[in-house]
């Protein structure tokens, strides 16, 4: 299994939406994949077309001790979704607690999964600093810091570097620009700046800011076939064939297929 | 005067021109006792197969074609009378619906015979064993690496018994049967070496050409030439010169072009301070400055370390507008206060003011592509002589023929043959030429010779003359990048070659090739041959009048029999043009380079003449590009030459027509060959009064049609991906995958990709049709323009698969779109002469009114 960690040191820079993107754009490739809501947010499940926020999740089953990934949700276009589960300030503060005496607390428990070889885990997280994002670094074999077209991003740069190294210092990283509006001189100049900066580590290809986005989710429908014509569902394409060809290329998982 | 046409009646055979009913005789009611007496020939005492069949059949008259039509298809065989009726009036007499029906089981029949040849030759084929073209080709390639081949003294013997086989071959004379044969032998080894690929069965090709070719002009030089009366003389030795001027050019073009080089690009050392200084000059007189924008904008984009790259516009129109761009451009801005010597002079003047180690020039309306001196400058590093490197002319927009024509992208046009296969020739033999723009020349060799040469009007070829003089090498390659607009109205196109005309007969002149020092034979040869090529004036038209002096006068210029004429001259078109054909295939596609040449003729006969007996005449005119031609219409002034020439063919193929039924029925074979010369003539011509058409030209800025990746940007913050149908400066042509309706002047952002770097521009829609869309900028920025360039036009890939879709060259169907070019071109000509006496009517029609009130 090739699992990738979704971070970003920045907030608001659509993880989540990239992550859903990400994983149906998979799954439509036939490739098996699993998504691992690891934010208390609680958010994919909606994302990936769950008509409600959903209640049961990793969360609840560690806290009434059921197997990891017992309440795994499986959508039409075959995506697996583990939910967060609800959660509250308490249990919040137990999982926590948990997780920084565990620092391997995800990893083991993704060992345990049953899962086909070839498969992929995306694992969405809060953004750095966080014990979750730690948690999915740890577990991960490649680590997707997401961008967004501002100062900001540009500022925390070192910040997902860092903590990497602290946590998981072998493993690979590569950013992907993710909300680019490229009609923006600024943000365009922005991407310049990134691409100097991060050189072969920035994908080629930025995912814009699209309307398409919001729509397949309004209409609970799948990008690519609600907009397979839209300029992200071409950058959506593009990244995977560029992860795929590349970053996701030499990896043990991948290599079984 | 009188003498004249006293001269004409007596030959039509009318004796007494004032006695009307003679001429009525003459015309009307031929009688074949009042003309002359047919001095038949009889092929010896050989027993005649034509003979026998005429008299099985009852054919009376075996010269005439009726007769034979008459008994093969009409008279059934027992109703064989041997009266002597008159089988014209015979033929008159039938009702015209049997004359339909016999006409339309003539052709049926025809069809079947061409069906059944095509047949048996299938059949033919498919027992021979099959051949891998492409393997002979290459193990004939391997056959020349093999150490055999290396030893002097097999050489020089090769050589010797060559010259002797040679010898031997061209100057046996033949009986027609003999000739025949070697006709067919040499025609049948070329149709099976033309399929194979490659520059060794070219080179087998030319010299089978080369024989041909050889054995006609023996023939023609001593069996051929009338020394009877002094007029007849006079004609047949321009016709022989003619020959002679085209022999020529044809045994030089063969040495100039056996071994394209087709030199590869070399890459540059990974250490960029290694790499040398480059100024890029942009010399402009009066071009508007949409024209200049691109390229400067262009230029500025070439992939260079920016401190080594220092572009500048040579204005010597000295616009205020111009200085302005260029302070806002960024480039530097040269002007001088004079304008000597035109753009030789306006470049001297720029080197004097700059430093760079390399100049690169560029016409201002010549987009380089980004990669162009990374592809360029590697064999400068490599060849330390190379004083100057040539690219491609490439251009985008089609030219006068293509555009009047309809041919652009599908046949070669008229340059491609020179960059295409003649500047690789020449590159072999060290002999690249200089072409003005789209290259680079390093600075030290090039102020050696004096800066651009300005004795001439063609400074770019004389410079490089000059370089080659002192040593210096120069190298070609065949890769498009750069790439401009074509000339873009016949008479600018013809003011162009002029100019190119003048000055090679100018250097051919005052600097010849063939003498003085420092050239070697072959460079010689290159050089040679590219000034002679544009001394074709006069021998084209001789081309075009030839058979005249027979069809008018009855003047017999080639004393020789017409089938023999036709046994010799055959082989030597057919070889020729089977050889050019395979070295020229995709460069020039057959029979095209008579259209291109018949346009020309008349107008380089003066300048070239004026230019070789007095050199200094003459002044530089500069070539208007990127206008625009409001309304079709027909150039009259231009094409009065291929109006007169027509009309004097068109006159001969009716007096010829005359001959063959009436008046010279004795030699139906002279007659004969004559008129499909008049005909192949008319149809040359009729594609020239075509390319007289001038078709609408709207368009401000030419429309590149390529198909790259574009986004839209809608303002709901939605998007679509679409490709190009075509770019302009100005706006996009584009296609996308479902009908969209999009209202006219709607606000969207376009993006086009760089390599991987997206540019967004804004635009509005100007029209929406289906699932095509135009958009059109909207007010861009300098940088943006800079941006938009560098997506489109100056991609290093943007010109490279151009001639990807262009027709392969098969002679016939060549020769057939040249006839249909031909009929079209008449046809245009007749409404426009309808147009014209509507309009001269009209006017009268006014005045009249005037006169009136």
């Amino acid at each position: 299994m090739f699992k990738i960690a979704i971070v970003s040191a920045a907030g608001g820079v659509g993880r989540s939406t990239l992550t859903a993107s990400l994983a149906t754009l998979l799954s439509q490739r036939k490739i098996a994949v699993l998504t691992v809501d690891f934010d208390p947010q609680n958010s994919l499940s909606t994302l990936l077309g769950s008509d409600e926020v959903s209640l049961g999740g990793l969360l609840p089953d560690f806290l009434t001790g059921k197997e990891f990934g017992m309440s795994a949700l499986v959508n039409s276009n075959e995506v697996a979704c583990l939910p967060f589960g609800r959660s509250n300030e308490v249990s919040l503060v137990t999982f926590e607690q948990h997780l920084r005496t565990e620092p391997e607390w995800l990893k083991q428990c993704i060992v345990q999964i049953n899962y086909p070889p070839g498969a992929f885990l995306l694992m969405d997280t809060p953004r750095l600093p966080s014990p979750y994002a730690r948690q999915a670094m740890v577990a991960a074999d490649l680590v997707i810091a997401v961008l967004a077209p501002d100062a900001r991003s540009l500022a925390l740069l070192p910040a997902v570097e860092a903590a990497l190294t602290r946590c998981n210092p072998g493993c690979q990283l590569i950013y992907v620009m993710n909300g680019l509006d490229s009609t923006r001189a600024l943000q365009s100049d922005l991407l310049a700046q990134f691409r100097s900066a991060l050189q072969m580590r920035l994908s080629p290809y930025p995912i814009h800011r699209d309307e398409a986005i919001p729509r397949a989710v309004a209409n609970w429908a799948n990008l690519q076939s609600l907009s397979p014509d839209s300029l992200v569902a071409h950058d959506l394409n593009g990244l995977l064939s560029w992860l795929l060809a590349g970053p996701a290329s030499n990896l043990d998982g991948r290599a079984k297929i | 005067m009188r003498h004249f046409l006293l001269w004409v009646t007596r030959r039509l055979g009318v004796f007494r021109p004032n006695q009307s009913s003679l001429w009525l005789k003459r015309f009307w009611l031929p009688k074949a006792g009042e003309l002359a007496e047919p001095a038949r020939l009889e092929l010896g005492s050989r027993p005649d197969p034509l003979a026998w069949l005429a008299k099985e059949l009852g054919v009376i008259d075996r010269y005439s074609v009726w007769q034979w039509v008459l008994y093969l298809f009409i008279y059934p065989p027992d109703n064989v009378t041997h009266t002597k009726i008159a089988s014209k009036s015979t033929f008159l007499a039938l009702p015209i619906q049997i004359i339909g029906l016999l006409f339309s089981m003539l052709v049926r029949i025809a069809l079947a015979g061409v069906q059944a040849l095509r047949w048996f030759w299938q059949r033919l084929l498919s027992f021979l064993p099959a051949v891998n073209n492409e393997a002979v080709g290459r193990r004939l390639e391997g056959w020349l690496e093999t150490p055999t081949f290396r030893k002097p003294w097999l050489i020089w013997l090769l050589v010797l018994c060559s010259i002797f086989f040679f010898w031997l071959v061209v100057t046996t004379p033949f009986t027609w049967l003999g000739q025949l044969l070697f006709l067919v032998c040499l025609w049948g080894a070329a149709l099976f070496m033309r399929r194979i690929p490659g520059n060794l069965p070219a080179l087998i090709l030319i010299t089978l050409s080369v024989l041909a070719s050889c054995r006609y002009g023996w023939w023609r030089l001593t069996q051929t030439i009338p020394l009877d009366s002094g007029w007849e003389t006079f004609l047949a030795i321009s016709l022989l010169l003619a020959e002679i001027y085209t022999w020529i050019v044809l045994l030089l073009g063969y040495v100039q072009n056996a071994w394209p080089l087709k030199r590869q690009t070399l890459s540059l050392p990974a250490d960029t301070s290694l790499w040398p200084t480059v100024d890029v000059f942009i010399p402009t007189y009066n071009e508007p400055l949409k024209v200049l924008e691109p390229t400067v904008l262009a230029a500025k984009g070439i992939d260079w370390p920016s401190d080594k790259l220092n572009i500048y516009i040579l204005d010597d129109g000295r616009r205020d507008e111009f200085r302005r761009f260029a302070e806002e451009a960024g480039v530097g801005y040269i002007i001088r206060p004079d304008n000597l010597h035109a753009k030789a002079g306006n470049l001297n003047h720029a080197l004097k003011l700059t430093h760079g180690e390399y100049v690169a020039i560029f016409d201002c309306d010549h987009l380089p592509t980004s990669s162009f001196l990374q592809l360029t400058m590697g064999w400068f590093f490599k060849d330390k002589r190379c004083a100057m490197l040539q690219t491609p002319h490439h251009f985008f927009s089609p030219d006068t023929f293509e555009r009047n024509l309809g041919t652009f992208r599908r046949v070669p046009n008229e340059g491609a043959l020179f960059y295409g296969l003649v500047q690789d020739g020449n590159d072999f033999w060290n002999a690249t030429f200089f072409c003005g723009s789209c290259a680079v020349l390093r600075r030290g060799p090039l102020e050696e010779v004096g800066g651009v040469a300005v004795e001439t009007v063609t400074e770019d070829a004389h410079t490089a003359l000059k370089l080659h003089r002192l040593g210096y090498t120069t190298a070609y390659i065949n890769i498009p990048l750069a790439a401009g607009l074509a000339t873009e109205s016949l008479s600018s196109h013809i003011g162009q070659r002029i100019r190119w005309a003048r000055g090679m007969a100018q250097i051919f002149r005052i600097d010849n090739p063939f003498i003085g020092k420092g050239l070697s034979f072959f460079q010689r040869i290159c050089y040679g041959n590219a000034m002679l090529h544009f001394f074709y004036g006069i021998p084209r038209l001789i081309f075009l009048t030839a058979p005249l002096t027979y069809l008018y006068f009855e003047v017999h210029i080639i004393s020789a029999a017409a089938a023999m004429l036709a046994l010799y001259v055959l082989p030597h078109m057919l070889q020729a043009n089977l050889a050019n054909s395979h070295i020229q295939g995709p460069h020039r596609h057959s029979f095209w380079a008579e259209v291109y040449e018949s346009v020309l003729a008349w107008y380089i006969i003066l300048p070239t003449a004026v230019a070789v007996f007095n050199p200094g005449a003459g002044k530089f005119n500069v070539t208007a590009k990127g206008g625009l031609i409001e309304k079709s219409f027909f150039d009259w002034t231009i094409s009065k030459p291929y109006i007169v020439l027509a009309t004097l063919n068109i006159v001969g193929l009716s007096i010829g027509l005359g001959r063959l039924f009436f008046w010279n029925t004795f030699e139906t074979g002279t007659v004969l060959l004559n008129l499909s010369w008049t005909i192949y003539n008319l149809l040359i011509l009729g594609a020239a009064i075509g390319v007289a058409t001038e078709a609408r030209q709207v368009r401000v800025s030419h429309r590149v049609s390529a198909n790259l990746l574009v986004a839209l940007h809608f303002k709901d913050g939605s998007t679509k991906m679409c490709r190009t149908e075509d770019y302009s400066m100005t706006g996009l042509g584009l296609m996308l995958d479902q009908e969209l309706k999009l209202p006219v002047k709607e606000r969207v952002w376009v993006s086009l990709w760089n390599d991987e770097v997206e540019f967004a521009f804004p635009a509005r829609v100007i029209a929406s049709h289906g699932n095509k869309l135009g958009v059109q900028f909207d007010n861009l920025s300098i940088e943006q323009e800079a941006n938009f360039v560098q997506c489109t036009f100056a991609r290093p890939d943007a010109w490279s698969n151009w001639s990807d879709e262009q027709d392969v060259d098969h002679p016939l169907n060549s020769l057939k779109e040249i006839a249909i070019f031909g009929f079209k071109g008449y046809r245009s000509l007749w409404r426009n002469l309808g147009k014209g006496f509507a309009r001269q009517h009209q006017s009268l029609r006014g005045w009249l009114g005037r006169q009136m009130i």
